[in-house]
């Protein structure tokens, strides 16, 4: 038997739309709405409803403000969230690699 | 059921697509990012493309007159473009701020938000660099210039047009813009008359300009592109965002 410690994945990541959007969000320090529905492919009610689901976790913050008589939702991950995802790729590498780590 | 956030197991196939799938929408997201600094990168090339013009030019002789000496009017000529390039530089940094700014579609780089404290000491490291080859180079010219083999001095100044030629060629092959291929051949273009000292191939330096040019109005517009095609998906979603 193994004694490294199991792998736990983050499930508020591991969901697959929230996966692509918290990736999107560590390429860009800010996103609005529009940029993540373009980037994402997902739909508006979609997103809306993954990205509550960040926020409400703590992992993404969001900001709204008129502009040109528009209202603009901006999206930035936070610190905790940028962590989060860190961890995150690192337990999916070690999922994904450990084998051949532990064979070599 | 197979659930990998609580197991050792490997992953099934449909959460390595997830996971790739989220890769692949990453590396958009980034393109569009470095797309919407086209000025940026376009004014890089056009500095580098300058400066090794006039070497290729004051060394192909072109700034002397029939019997050899100094041509004021051509040196003229040389400093009023060297200038334009300046005040150019910074009406476009002004003008990328402005139309940045103004877009619905805002993007910020990952570090000018963070601010990562391990890019500060890179930048550090790379100034300290910088200076370091500057003084290196400075020390060798007080020496005596005359004393130092030729090969040693192409060498020294190869030094930054291979790295910015390689910065655009990783640009290309991390981001997959042909347009950083095209900077990267205006780079080499514009130097190449120096190290084989082809005098005659010196008027290629003049077009390495126009395809700086070219090369950034085309990312540009991949970025206005982009910008309007997602502003138009979402013209009725904007409205409906206002009412909610």
């Amino acid at each position: 038997m193994s004694d490294a410690p199991s792998i736990v994945l983050d499930p508020v990541i591991h969901e697959a739309a929230r996966l692509v959007i918290v990736s999107v969000l560590n390429e860009c320090g800010a996103a609005s709405f529009n940029f993540l529905l373009g980037t994402t492919g997902l739909t508006r009610g979609n997103l809306s409803a993954h990205m509550l689901r960040l926020v409400s976790s703590g992992y993404v913050h969001e900001s709204k403000q008129i502009v040109d008589r528009k209202m603009l939702t901006e999206y930035r991950l936070t610190p905790v969230g940028r962590k989060a995802f860190a961890k995150y790729r690192a337990e999916w590498m070690r999922l994904t690699t450990g084998p051949k780590e532990q064979a070599t | 059921m197979h659930d990998p956030t609580t197991s050792d197991a490997l992953p099934t196939p449909e959460q390595m697509r997830n996971y790739f799938a989220a890769g692949k929408s990453a590396q958009k997201a980034r393109r569009l990012r470095e797309a919407s600094r086209a000025i940026i990168t376009g004014n890089i090339a056009a500095f580098i493309c300058l400066v090794e013009t006039v070497l290729v030019v004051q060394h192909a002789g072109w700034t002397n007159s029939a019997d050899g000496s100094g041509d004021a009017g051509r040196m003229l000529m040389v400093n009023v473009v060297i200038c334009g390039f300046i005040a150019w530089f910074f009406l476009s940094l002004r003008w990328l701020k402005r139309q940045r700014s103004r877009s619905s579609v805002y993007v910020l780089d990952q570090y000018e938000a963070q601010r990562v404290p391990a890019r500060r000491v890179r930048a550090v490291a790379m100034l300290v660099f910088a200076i370091m080859v500057l003084g290196t180079g400075v020390a060798f010219w007080t020496i005596d210039v005359n004393r130092i083999p030729q090969w040693s001095i192409i060498a020294f100044l190869s030094v930054g047009p291979f790295a910015v030629v390689s910065y655009f060629v990783c640009r290309c092959v991390i981001f997959r813009f042909w347009e950083d291929l095209l900077f990267a051949a205006a780079v080499a273009l514009a130097y190449l008359p120096f190290p084989f000292q082809a005098w005659h191939l010196a008027p290629l330096c003049l077009a390495t300009f126009p395809m700086v040019i070219v090369g950034t109005i085309c990312l540009h517009f991949r970025w206005v592109r982009w910008q309007r095609s997602a502003l138009l998906e979402n013209v009725e979603a904007a409205g409906e965002e206002v009412r909610s």
